[in-house]
């Protein structure tokens, strides 16, 4: 191949890429507008991107041709109560990925590639859009050809690891095209390009350069706990990062992409921290899982309503853990959160029945709120401690 | 005026970050005795499959 594969955001050659995607988009809006429609233009940059630059090409191409032709093939599953084969066959190629990840084979083992067919870049967001977008298209069926599938599915900004955007949201903004290419989104573009520089290029690579990297592991609490706060400000710095990059870039070419990360050190508690921290997978999970699984508990009349949010919580949760990995410390770290979740749903539920704040008294309002936030913000600490994998 | 401070800071810790994390090797200052190198970890922690 003439050129080296690179990942969204990992090598200068991407910003290269993309430099010339934003400038051609531009020179297309002066000069081009009548020849080259915006939605084929998008199309035609993002298949660039696929074949001379992604990592296996061929098997993107394969997986997007079959979640297209899977959505078009479940069509007829719109009006039945069943959602569960539908969701099964959508994910089933990140389902196997993240199953035949975890399986050792014999080098003479015939099938020991298997695993590597599966293993794409961004397969679980790409999943996680498509579920969306056939969820939404259950309540208001609509026609979707396979190019503006293919632009929702495979924006480059977004594709490996979001923000996860919405199918109907994503197509207006293509829809409107040229004209959404204005001086104050590339202005606010670049505010958040700068911002998303020093996130994850300046502050996430000094945080591990010069602190986590040279953490000595003796094994003592100290260690633990520097190595706890340290990784979260890494994560942090880094997703956040990647995260503003992905926005610029859209904010560039006339993308609105959501934004992913809002002070998410303020917040109170577990409800308003997944309204902060990776935001976009919040909202999916609130709409197409939480919400979901609550209506059928409430439909079969499982327990009381506060058991039935509470089973949704941990689940949705849960599930999240198993969407980062099958590994122990994904599904430990997700059913963590679950547990912070149900335990403030509870309490909230408590206070609201007792007419009082249970935990805190009499305390001021403003006391309350900054002991919520340090709470907060040291539960979410040793609940990302545990997905970093760093205790088992 | 605060906006125009907060673009004077995130333009100036951009421009110190560039020079001291990839002209210089700020690891050699600050860890004078180390041996290994740290390899740059412009990479993505959340990265995923």
């Amino acid at each position: 191949m003439w050129f080296d594969k690179v990942l969204p955001f990992s090598s200068p050659t991407f910003f290269v890429f993309m430099g010339i995607v934003v400038l051609l988009v531009l020179i297309s809006k002066a000069f081009l507008q009548k020849i080259v429609p915006y939605r084929i233009l998008m199309g035609l940059l993002s298949l660039t991107y696929i074949a001379i630059l992604f990592p296996k090409p061929f098997h993107i191409i394969g997986l997007l041709v079959y979640s297209y032709y899977c959505l078009l093939a479940l069509r007829k599953w719109y009006k039945s109560e069943n959602i569960v084969l539908p969701m099964v066959l959508l994910s089933l190629p990140m389902l196997l990925m993240k199953f035949l990840s975890n399986i050792t084979f014999s080098d003479t083992n015939w099938w020991k590639h298997t695993p590597e067919l599966f293993q794409i870049a961004g397969i679980s967001y790409l999943v996680f859009r498509v579920i969306g977008l056939y969820i939404d298209e259950r309540s208001k069926p609509g026609k979707i050809n396979f190019l503006d599938f293919f632009n929702f599915t495979s924006f480059v900004p977004t594709l490996l690891i979001g923000p996860l955007d919405r199918f109907q949201r994503f197509t207006t903004d293509v829809k409107s095209g040229y004209s959404n290419i204005t001086s104050s989104l590339f202005l606010q573009g670049w505010n958040n390009f700068l911002l998303g520089l020093l996130y994850k290029f300046i502050l996430a690579e000094a945080i591990h350069r010069l602190l986590l990297s040279q953490l000595v592991d003796d094994g003592s609490i100290l260690y633990h706990l520097s190595y706890m706060y340290t990784y979260l400000m890494y994560l942090f710095f880094d997703f956040a990062g990647y995260s503003l990059l992905a926005i610029s870039f859209g904010n560039f070419i006339g993308i609105h992409v959501p934004i992913n990360f809002d002070k998410p050190f303020a917040a109170i508690n577990p409800k308003e921290f997944w309204k902060r921290w990776h935001k976009s997978l919040g909202e999916w999970l609130n709409d197409y899982f939480f919400k979901p699984l609550f209506k059928f508990f409430t439909q079969k009349k499982y327990g009381t309503s506060i058991q039935r949010q509470n089973w949704a919580l941990f689940l949705t949760f849960t599930l999240m853990g198993f969407w980062n990995g099958f590994q122990l410390h994904y599904i430990v770290s997700g059913m963590l959160f679950g547990l912070y979740s149900v335990v403030h749903n509870y309490y909230f539920y408590q206070c609201k029945k007792q007419k009082k704040e249970v935990f805190f008294g009499h305390l001021s309002e403003k006391w309350i709120k900054f002991l919520s936030i340090f709470i907060m913000f040291n539960l979410v600490a040793f609940a990302i401690y545990i997905f970093s994998g760093k205790l088992f | 005026m605060r906006g125009m401070m907060k673009k004077i800071l995130l333009y100036f810790l951009l421009l110190l970050g560039y020079i001291l994390l990839y002209v210089i090797d700020i690891e050699e200052i600050v860890y004078p005795s180390e041996d290994t190198k740290v390899e740059s970890k412009v990479d993505f922690v959340y990265q995923q499959f």
